[in-house]
């Protein structure tokens, strides 16, 4: 079986908080058409942060959430080696990859593949070096 | 109607005074009014019968009467003669009689008299009661036409505790719990208020059956010296030799001696002192450092032999890692006791033999071999029924694993990642299945034989299905609490079984 790769790599080149770092892709992908609300997307998340810490390790974090307004499912590579991002506060920071895992509600092929992706993470068997291109964000 | 609480509580005030009070200050004490106090004396007086425990004099106030049953030769009540007693019940009562007049004898015309029965009857009953006194080494002895019992202390108050039904008498929230059990009820008392004081000073709590054993021995060594005095007096060379005594513990028992001393009114050797020592420290005692962490390589060599051995005999498997900690907790103090000749009293002796058949067979068949193996004294069947359970348990744990259903808000996240760290870490449980919050409420009958449900988010409203958030981390702790739960559930399993 073929490991999903991500579909899309950002790299922050600034510090930024979690909501922030939302707010940004979340505009990205609203010029890209990927999503149909900034706002719906980002409240999404962050209520899915609310109702516990997405971290899944020291240093990295995979918030997701599943929306009507996501038009297709994504994952999402954000490189913050450079810039840690501030997830609970200004002292608990991500300090190497997030993963943003977006989901459309009703498209059971995309989220296998969302599945298959986090299972290849958990098992060790994604390549980092597969990655694309990281696309800068501002 | 008085609290069953101010009873005891009254108990406890009355015991430690030496001389009369006024039920004001009773009723000041227990926050009740004076006419409680004298309602509850009363409950106590009809429940204990004649002579009353409580005794109120007009001018003088109240006071226990701490004459009740001491200088009494017989303590139990029903030694009293019974024309109904069955055959096997009547040898009982002698047995018992004879144990604690050891080593003086009764006279046969005595038992004759008391027992209704003829003489031919009494030699019928010496043959039985000489073949179950032989499991404690000991013997009747007849002599011009008197009848006893020899042999080692130690021996004879194992088997007054064998005979002696001691069972919920520790746990006696109320004193009326104790009309079935033919004890004296100020022993009993004092007794309990010892063994909680002293686990108050140790800040340790004694579990079950240990307190009931400890309970048992200190009524034994007190009746026993009422009967027989010093010729009671128990051969403890052995433990003059012991080097390394714990120190808070040995305070313990000093202390436990002494106000027994001061309350039977008897001198006690400081050999006692010993024995109940060894029983605290035979006692599965939990919270006190230090004497649980340090665990002799012996007991965790014949733990081991025993999961193995027995799970070879059982032809199943056996988690060693679960099996193993519960075993050597119970090896440990059960040597001691077998060095010591302490007996444990195993009142589920009987149900673990009924239910566990084959799990207690095979225990008893392994301790044989264990005993010879590593030299020690014959493994009782209580101490085998002890064992049997912890391979019942494991034994039913392992025929069935649990159900995990794996959740979060989407399930594709954190949960899926969830289930891989759970599949590396709990390889013994089975992972149902790994669904979105939503997906599980809109079909909960689908997944209503799930043992448990771990979730990376609350679940609101779900009280039918155990359920346990934890970090999608899935740390240290996060990794104890789900050992806990499981641990909680298997144990609802079996208890059920």
């Amino acid at each position: 079986m073929m490991t999903p790769k991500p579909n899309m790599s950002f790299k922050v080149n600034n510090l930024l908080t979690k909501k922030d770092l939302f707010k940004k892709i979340c505009k990205r992908l609203r010029q890209l058409d990927l999503i149909s609300s900034e706002t719906q997307v980002v409240n999404e998340l962050m209520y899915r942060e609310s109702l516990s810490d997405t971290r899944i390790s020291e240093e990295c974090a995979m918030p997701h959430c599943q929306s009507e307004a996501i038009t297709d499912s994504k994952i999402i590579v954000v490189d913050c080696w450079d810039n840690p991002i501030g997830w609970e506060n200004k002292n608990e920071k991500v300090t190497k990859i997030v993963f943003l895992l977006l989901a459309v509600n009703d498209n059971e092929a995309r989220l296998k593949e969302i599945r298959d992706f986090v299972r290849a993470l958990a098992t060790g068997s994604f390549e980092f070096n597969d990655l694309a291109s990281f696309e800068m964000l501002d | 109607m008085p609290k069953v609480g101010i009873k005891r509580e009254l108990l406890d005030l009355l015991s430690d005074l030496t001389d009369y009070t006024t039920a004001k200050l009773l009723a000041d004490q227990l926050s009740v009014s004076t006419k409680t106090v004298y309602r509850t004396i009363d409950q106590i007086n009809q429940k204990v019968g004649i002579p009353a425990l409580i005794l109120t004099a007009k001018g003088k106030g109240i006071k226990l009467n701490k004459e009740r049953e001491v200088g009494h030769r017989v303590q139990y009540k029903e030694l009293a003669v019974n024309e109904e007693l069955s055959p096997s019940r009547r040898r009982e009562q002698i047995t018992l009689r004879l144990l604690y007049l050891s080593p003086h004898k009764m006279k046969l015309q005595f038992i004759v008299e008391q027992y209704y029965v003829s003489e031919s009857v009494i030699n019928n009953d010496e043959r039985m009661m000489n073949d179950w006194l032989r499991q404690f080494d000991l013997r009747l002895d007849r002599e011009n036409r008197e009848l006893g019992i020899v042999g080692d202390e130690s021996k004879i108050r194992q088997a007054i505790s064998a005979l002696t039904d001691f069972t919920g008498i520790i746990d006696f929230s109320s004193i009326d719990n104790q009309g079935a059990v033919p004890l004296n009820e100020r022993d009993v008392h004092f007794i309990a208020k010892l063994l909680r004081e002293a686990e108050n000073r140790l800040q340790i709590e004694i579990p079950y059956p240990y307190d009931i054993n400890i309970f048992s021995h200190i009524y034994i060594l007190i009746n026993r010296y009422r009967n027989v005095g010093r010729k009671s007096v128990i051969d403890i060379d052995d433990y003059q030799t012991r080097s390394s005594l714990d120190e808070q513990l040995y305070k313990c028992a000093k202390w436990m001696v002494d106000k027994i001393k001061i309350y039977s009114n008897l001198e006690l050797p400081n050999a006692e002192i010993i024995y109940i020592y060894e029983y605290l420290e035979s006692s599965r005692i939990q919270n006190l450092t230090g004497i649980t962490q340090h665990v002799p390589e012996v007991a965790v060599d014949i733990s081991k032999e025993y999961a193995r051995q027995v799970a070879a005999k059982l032809n199943c498997s056996v988690n060693d890692e679960k099996i193993l900690p519960d075993l050597i907790n119970h090896i440990r103090p059960m040597l001691n006791r077998l060095s010591n000749g302490i007996y444990a009293k195993n009142e589920l002796l009987s149900q673990i033999k009924q239910e566990y058949e084959k799990i207690f067979n095979v225990v008893s068949e392994v301790s044989r071999s264990i005993s010879e193996q590593f030299k020690l004294p014959r493994i009782p069947e209580d101490e085998n029924g002890f064992i049997s359970i912890y391979f019942a348990r494991e034994v039913e744990r392992s025929t069935r694993p649990l159900k995990i259903l794996v959740a979060c808000t989407t399930g594709i996240g954190t949960a899926e990642l969830l289930r891989v760290k759970i599949e590396k870490i709990f390889p013994e449980l089975e992972i149902e299945d790994v669904v979105s919050i939503r997906a599980y409420e809109e079909n909960k009958k689908k997944y209503q034989d799930v043992d448990l449900i771990l979730s990376t988010v609350p679940i609101k409203n779900e009280k039918q299905v155990p359920n346990l958030v934890v970090s999608a981390l899935l740390g240290k702790r996060d990794q104890d609490a789900i050992r806990s739960k499981v641990a909680d559930i298997e144990r609802i399993e079996y208890d059920d079984s």
